[in-house]
Order: structure tokens, then C-alpha cells, then sequence
């Protein structure tokens, strides 16, 4: 003998609408949030980005230091003028690829009034020597500041390099480039047109 | 009293017992005096982020960058700079990403949020399941069913 609930077969039924009612409102929660998730991680800007920095728009950090031929150097000696304060390394691939774009601009705006100046941090104290010779063979006839630590990096914020940061007449930055820079961004960020 | 109520009180009841008795015994900051300036250069390279590696702090990182990022540190400790004041500093230089945990803003609440939001769910969720739990009724057999059970002992 067996017996077998009336209502039992609905009760069922209403348990599996239920249940299914239930699992598609965790689905439609569960795509709501990744269709979020991937929308903010899409539309945040990179973490990178080559032009940018907390700086920007503030005075720009002290750079004084010895140069590579012994003089001492103080960038506000240069107010009045657009400054980039380039950081450097021998070692960095870059860094030797940008250095054309470097002479090329400084030659490009030499005759301007207010003509822009360059300055060189060097990344490394240890890479005195073959930054001595690399400019020997390559030009460039602007003051390399060997750091003593990093402290002027970590003024400026300095991830790696290349990066360099356009300073104002004013002495407020104006720009930061992380990365090699060419001769026509120079330009355009100094106020300097062809 | 139900047994699950019993239980509930006594789940309850060892909880409470365990953050008095945890709180007591944790070590306590005012009572070891103020943290000396190593242990505040220390904590403040905790929470600063190396500049040139990736996931680590620059108390974790042997980078140059840490190095001196830690030498900063302890200068402005030193000078009498208060912790905010010179995660400020690194901020103002490399953003909010200075920081090894981010500013609880723009995309950084998200990590605030998250496990607050994800706690409130498994909260609900938990509260759920013991209503659920407590409500489910233990109904007498019917007349049918005991007629059953008595017709089987008796075959035995």
C-alpha cells in the first residue's frame, strides 16, 4: 500500500518555479556585476600614461647638484626660460635614442627669444664615466647633475627611464612625458612652434 | 526553547566571549608608549609603494628606488613629520598609487566597498537560512502513516 500526498506534485512545481525564479535573479546579479566591473576597469585611465603627473601645474622640485664637469648647478639659475629636466641613464636604451631628439630641439629653438634649456639628471651615480663619453660622441652640450642618492627622482616622482618634465618660465611644471620624448613634442609643450 | 535557539545563544554567547577576552590580551599601542622612529620608519615603508616594482612596499623592496624612498622617510621622520604628512609627500609626487592601500576614493572605493558589500550579502544570506532553518515545522504523522507503521510492526 502506498500513499501519495495530494498536493505533493504542485508543491513540487512551486518549488522549481521558485528555484528557477530564483537562479535567474543570482544570473541577471551576477552579469549586472561583471558588465560593471568590466565597464570601470575599461573606461579608468591607464595606469601609465605618458603625459601626467601630480606635478603638473605646481613649482617644480629643486634640481642642484654637482654637474659631470664639477660646476655646481641650481635649476632656478634658469627662471625666465622653458627648462625640460631630462632624466638619464647611459645603460637605458631609450634614453640613447632620445638623445638626437634632445640636440635636435635645443638646435631647432637656440635662436628664439627665451630660448628653452635642457638639463640632465643622471638616474645612476655610478654611470659617470659612460655618460661622459656618451656625450662626447653623440653632442649635447647641456649640464648632466650627478644625483648624490635620488632624491631629486623621488621630488619628481620617477618611476623609470627616460622621463622628463617641462618646467615654465614661471619655474611651474608645465608637462611630464614618462618615456622618450621627440624634438616636435618639445616644442609644442615649451610654446616653442616650428 | 528550540535546539536550534540554544544553539544560537551559545554560538552568541562564545562569539562575545571571544572578542572580550581577544580585545584584553591583544597588544595595545597606548600602553607600549609611542612608537619609537624606527618602528614609524618601519610601519610608514609598509605603506608607501615602491616606485619601481611591481606589488611591493618599499620596506619589502631591495630596489634602489626603496632604498631611497626608506632614507626619505626616516629624514622626515626625524624632522618631526607626522605619518599623513609624509605619505602626503609621496603622494603629491606619484599619486594615489603611491600608497600600498589605496585612498578610499574613485577607484579605490571600490576595494573599500567590495568586502563591505560582500559581507552584507553573506549577512543576508546567513540570517536567510537560519529564518529558513528555525521555520521549518516538524508536522505529526497523519492517520495514514500511522496506520502503516503499525500495519509493518505487526508483519514483522
Amino acid at each position: 500500500m502506498s500513499v501519495t500526498p495530494t498536493d505533493a506534485p504542485g508543491q513540487q512545481s512551486e518549488i522549481q518555479v521558485r528555484s528557477g525564479r530564483r537562479a535567474r535573479w543570482v544570473v541577471c546579479g551576477v552579469l549586472v556585476s561583471v558588465v560593471v566591473l568590466v565597464g570601470v576597469l575599461a573606461t579608468r585611465p591607464a595606469a601609465d600614461t605618458s603625459v601626467g603627473s601630480p606635478l603638473v601645474g605646481d613649482a617644480a622640485p629643486p634640481v642642484i647638484g654637482t654637474t659631470l664637469e664639477g660646476d655646481t648647478f641650481d635649476l632656478t639659475s634658469l627662471r625666465g626660460r622653458p627648462v625640460v629636466v631630462n632624466f638619464f641613464a647611459s645603460w637605458c636604451i631609450p634614453c640613447r635614442r632620445e638623445h638626437p631628439e634632445l640636440v635636435r630641439f635645443l638646435a631647432d629653438t637656440a635662436d628664439r627669444p627665451s630660448s628653452p634649456a635642457v638639463v640632465a639628471v643622471l638616474y645612476d651615480a655610478g654611470d659617470r664615466t659612460n655618460t661622459r663619453s656618451f656625450f662626447a660622441q653623440n653632442g649635447g652640450d647641456w649640464p648632466v647633475v650627478v644625483e648624490n642618492g635620488s632624491r631629486i627622482a623621488l621630488d619628481y616622482g620617477v618611476r623609470g627611464v627616460p622621463e622628463s618634465f617641462v618646467v615654465g618660465a614661471d619655474g611651474r611644471v608645465v608637462a611630464h612625458v614618462s618615456g622618450e620624448v621627440t624634438a616636435t613634442d618639445l616644442r609644442r609643450l615649451t610654446g616653442m612652434p616650428a | 526553547m528550540t535546539r536550534v535557539r540554544v544553539a544560537l545563544i551559545v554560538l552568541a554567547g562564545v562569539l562575545a566571549v571571544t572578542l572580550v577576552v581577544g580585545s584584553a590580551l591583544a597588544p595595545s599601542d597606548s600602553s607600549s608608549g609611542p612608537p619609537t622612529a624606527a618602528e614609524r620608519t618601519a610601519h610608514l615603508a609598509g605603506r608607501v609603494r615602491c616606485p619601481t616594482c611591481s606589488g611591493l612596499s618599499v620596506g619589502e623592496s631591495d630596489a634602489p628606488a626603496a632604498e631611497s624612498s626608506r632614507i626619505e622617510i626616516d629624514r622626515r621622520v626625524a624632522l618631526g613629520e607626522s605619518d599623513t604628512q609624509i605619505e602626503n609627500y609621496f603622494v603629491s609626487r606619484y599619486g594615489p598609487q603611491a600608497l600600498v592601500t589605496p585612498e578610499p576614493e574613485g577607484f579605490g572605493l571600490i576595494v573599500w566597498l567590495a568586502p563591505l558589500g560582500l559581507a552584507v550579502v553573506a549577512a543576508a544570506g546567513a540570517g536567510l537560512a537560519v529564518r529558513r532553518w528555525m521555520h521549518t515545522t516538524v508536522t505529526d504523522p497523519s492517520a495514514e502513516d500511522v496506520a502503516l507503521v503499525e500495519e509493518a510492526l505487526r508483519n514483522r
